[in-house]
């Protein structure tokens, strides 16, 4: 009885701190390979989403999706990028638009990220008028 | 006869002369002033066709950039950029022991004009280890470069120069060279024809003209170059015109964007702004002495002073130039001196949109959707692109290498294998490089866009994909590889390639080894409209009547639509359209219209996840292990037609998605696979890239990764052989495999024992 409850604990554990398996067969972490060109390691596009971050609040939406896209370009697999042009759409009443780059972020981001993805989703759907496929959404992923 | 009557005569000569001087003159005055009007009207309106500018995608450099210090002086070599001892001027540099100096251009982007600025770069191995600025780090643009441009039906190209960019000392050698008193003169100088007839007289040749610049801007701008009494008259009169009605400094502008300076097969480069690019590939203000001395001296005849063809000609006519300049105190003895110890140098490639006519004719499609050809020649647009010079430069040197060793190997003719090639972001649909044929800079048929070839197994991920849409499928699903007859198809009965049978096999296995039966069984189980409309919704080519034969893909596409379907699965399931144009502005910078960004979600993240690993697998175990990359993560299809008439690979990583076809125009056979044939152009091509590992989504809680056995389907563990991790549902019942099995049923029963 205390083995097994020894093996338990230790799963437990072990099961709260590991991540969904990944295949591993043959494969390379998802750090890329040193290359002879131009590849995207550290990008600055931090300091541009930051920047469009502020266009937004200020209602700049339009010269904040141009600074977006070009961060885009610096790192294209960049959940937040892509989350923050969700956002500057759905300020300006792009719900399609919207919807579909939150759903391109939910690609890239943490579990933990993700919500603020779907939520984005969710007030996307609600834009576009249907309420139902928002509801589920919330409900699905748990967002008030 | 009479004197009376004599006088009657000549008082009637008289009066005749009279009248018809002056009904002669009067006429003349109505010519003139109708000249008068006309030439003012054109001179004071727009008065040039400015076509339009094409940029490729700017460089972005920052601290950390995979870039090493030589690929980043090419980078600035390809602007134009020259070395020199400080770095410290726009468009210069200077390579130090550890550090690079570079000064940018002032340039003016979409988002904001960026001033000019001088960097200190530091490099560690093949890093960019340090960029500042001020001290400060900083991350930066180059400035994009000129791709092409488009220029009007009559081929008059230009970069139009104001005043303030106008280097003094062109002004002053054009005036001493070519017309001494332009500052005083009305339009004509006689004691200049009279000096160049002297001199071409005493040298028994034409040394000098006697026309004035102004006379050679009315040339140049309204008249032709036929040598008739007429038109030198109707010459000499328009520039007295031109001279009443506009500033001297006015006319030396207009000059200084108008003259004729080269031609470049069918673009006619007008003007010093664009003539500075041609010959130096570099900005007018830029120039140096020797330089600005060669312009000059290449405006008496830009085909007889050709410096390409015909360098030492030109090169003592620039000598002659830099020696008048000397002359009038232009420039001192030093400067002289140096000049003229220095051979011409001449920027290597001509360039300027023959170059990249493949991807240019991708831009020009894309913007005749919103702008009229006339209006994009004509009116000074600035198009901003998203092509990669570099990504170009190695897609088309892997063409022709690729194709010439293939040629040779199969002992095929020389020069009659042709490929295409697409290079496109595998996330935002930017097109980064179009390659339309084997040969570079050629404006021929765009193969890339224009080739409907049959795409044969490039279609089997999409049977793979709409069966696992149908809920019935999952990667360790059994087919049947067994042989199939289709009676309503008039009994087609599909073959392997290799004619043989391999029974019950996995769908991962019969995507990753492309057997044909499998195939056309799945397909038809889920039903060929399915399949259809799933290949329509990825690239919007409409499919009519559609066959089983469409399974193994009997369609044809062209390889840019074949971009677009392979774009869906790079991507994790977004369609992503591809685009060549960011942005368009017009003279004043002003936005006339964008291109955004565009993803649409078509199909699961579950199954994007699966159709990704099992396109890895292909690559790793399938059809695409022959590639030196197949272990990268590296995921792709190959592909090839009905005896072996076209050749296809889609490759994908994270970051960018690549399709390559090879085949003959005339689409006869010639041997290759997918992967003897397009696959090794992509290898080759894949060495100057950065490999990546390819997107593979998340997986939702209803799927799990699992290993089976690649051979059977049955699950297995991962030390096994023919292991592969794929992504199942969660409530899969796998068939538990009989070899490497035992290992784990030992291991249990020792758990077991351990618990008990």
């Amino acid at each position: 009885m205390a083995r097994l409850t020894f093996l338990f604990v230790f799963l437990f554990l072990f099961g709260c701190a590991a991540n969904a398996p990944t295949p591993s067969e043959n494969q390379s972490t998802n750090t890329p390979r040193r290359g002879s060109l131009f590849e995207p390691a550290n990008t600055p596009s931090a300091d541009l989403i930051s920047n469009a971050r502020d266009m937004i609040i200020a209602g700049d939406i339009v010269d904040a999706i141009v600074l977006l896209e070009r961060a885009l370009r610096l790192d294209p697999q960049n959940g937040h990028t892509w989350l923050v042009l969700a956002e500057a759409e759905l300020r300006r009443m792009g719900f399609i638009r919207a919807e579909q780059f939150a759903r391109k972020a939910v690609l890239f981001l943490s579990t933990m990220d993700q919500v603020q993805a779907w939520r984005t989703i969710a007030n996307a759907l609600d834009g576009r008028g249907d309420a139902q496929a928002a509801r589920s959404i919330r409900e699905l992923h748990n967002i008030r | 006869m009479t004197k009376k009557r004599w006088r009657r005569l000549w008082s009637l000569l008289v009066r005749f002369i009279f009248i018809t001087v002056f009904i002669g003159l009067v006429g003349v005055s109505a010519y003139v002033v109708y000249l008068d009007g006309a030439i003012t009207r054109t001179f004071e309106g727009r008065r040039w066709t400015v076509p339009a500018q094409v940029f490729a995608q700017p460089l972005e450099v920052y601290e950390g950039l995979d870039l090493s210090q030589e690929a980043f002086i090419f980078e600035l070599d390809r602007l134009g950029y020259s070395e020199n001892t400080s770095g410290e001027s726009p468009g210069t540099y200077y390579i130090g022991a550890k550090t690079v100096v570079v000064t940018l251009r002032p340039f003016q982007f979409p988002d904001g004009h960026r001033a000019a600025q001088t960097l200190s770069v530091r490099f560690r191995g093949d890093h960019l280890s340090r960029l500042l600025s001020a001290g400060q780090s900083v991350s930066v643009r180059l400035e994009p470069a000129v791709i092409g441009s488009f220029f009007p039906s009559h081929g008059e190209d230009r970069l139009i120069i104001e005043p303030e960019n106008t280097p003094r000392l062109l002004t002053e050698a054009l005036i001493a060279v070519e017309d001494r008193n332009f500052r005083s003169h009305w339009g004509f100088d006689i004691g200049g024809i009279l000096r160049a007839l002297m001199v071409n007289v005493a040298e028994g040749k034409v040394r000098q003209g006697g026309s004035t610049l102004t006379q050679q801007l009315v040339k140049s701008y309204f008249l032709d170059n036929r040598r008739t009494f007429t038109r030198k008259f109707r010459e000499l009169v328009m520039a007295i015109i031109l001279e009443r009605h506009f500033e001297k400094e006015e006319l030396l502008n207009a000059y200084i964007n108008e003259i004729f300076l080269g031609q470049n097969g069918r673009r006619a480069i007008h003007g010093f702004g664009l003539g500075s690019q041609f010959y130096f590939r570099r900005p007018l203000e830029e120039l140096s002495a020797e330089e600005i001395a060669l312009m000059v001296a290449i405006v008496r005849g830009p085909t007889y002073y050709n410096p390409y063809r015909y360098p030492e000609r030109a090169q003592a006519r620039r000598d002659r130039v830099l020696n008048t300049m000397h002359a009038y105190g232009l420039i001192d003895d030093a400067i002289v001196r140096a000049a003229l110890a220095k051979p011409i140098q001449l920027a290597t490639s001509r360039s300027g949109g023959r170059y990249y006519p493949a991807f240019m004719d991708l831009v020009r499609r894309e913007l005749s959707r919103d702008f009229d050809s006339d209006d994009l020649a004509v009116n000074g647009y600035r198009i901003f692109t998203t092509l990669k010079p570099h990504l170009q430069d190695a897609a088309q040197i892997a063409t022709l290498r690729t194709l010439g060793i293939l040629e040779r190997e199969r002992n095929l003719p020389s020069k009659t294998l042709e490929a295409a090639v697409i290079i496109r972001d595998s996330q935002t649909g930017d097109i980064h490089a179009v390659v339309g044929g084997r040969t570079r800079g050629s404006q021929g048929f765009n193969r890339a866009l224009d080739a409907h070839r049959q795409v044969g197994s490039l279609l089997k991920p999409v049977v793979a994909l709409s069966a696992l849409e149908s809920g019935r499928y999952h990667l360790a699903s059994s087919v049947n590889d067994a042989p199939i007859v289709l009676p309503d198809f008039d009994n087609w009965a599909p073959l392997n390639f290799d004619g043989q049978f391999r029974g019950p096999v996995p769908l991962i296995r019969a995507l990753s080894d492309s057997l044909n039966v499998a195939t056309v069984r799945v397909g038809t189980d889920v039903g060929v409209a399915k399949v259809a409309s799933r290949i329509t919704s990825l690239t919007g080519k409409a499919i009519s009547h559609p066959f089983p034969s469409l399974f193994l893909g009997a369609l044809d596409l062209t390889p840019f639509e074949v971009s677009e379907l392979y774009a869906a699965f790079a991507s994790g399931g977004f369609r992503t359209p591809g685009r060549s144009v960011v942005v368009v502005l017009d003279e004043a910078a002003a936005t006339l219209s964008r291109y955004s960004i565009d993803v649409k979600q078509m199909f699961s993240s579950d199954n994007a996840a699966a159709m990704t690993r099992a396109l890895q697998i292909t690559m790793q175990r399938g059809t695409g292990r022959s590639s030196q990359f197949h272990s990268t993560g590296i995921a792709g299809k190959t592909g090839s037609s009905d005896n072996y008439r076209d050749s296809w690979v889609a490759v994908f990583d994270a970051n960018l998605l690549t399709v390559v076809w090879i085949g003959r125009d005339n689409n006869t056979p010639h041997g290759l696979s997918g992967s003897r044939g397009a696959l090794r152009l992509w290898d080759l091509l894949a060495q100057e890239l950065a490999i990546q590992v390819a997107l593979v989504p998340s997986l939702s809680h209803a799927l799990q990764w699992a290993w089976i056995n690649y051979q059977t389907g049955s699950e297995t563990l991962e030390q096994c052989r023919d292991a592969v991790n794929v992504p199942l549902p969660r409530d899969v019942d796998l068939p538990r495999g009989s070899t490497c099995e035992r290992g784990s049923d030992r291991r249990r029963s020792r758990l077991g024992k351990w618990l008990d």
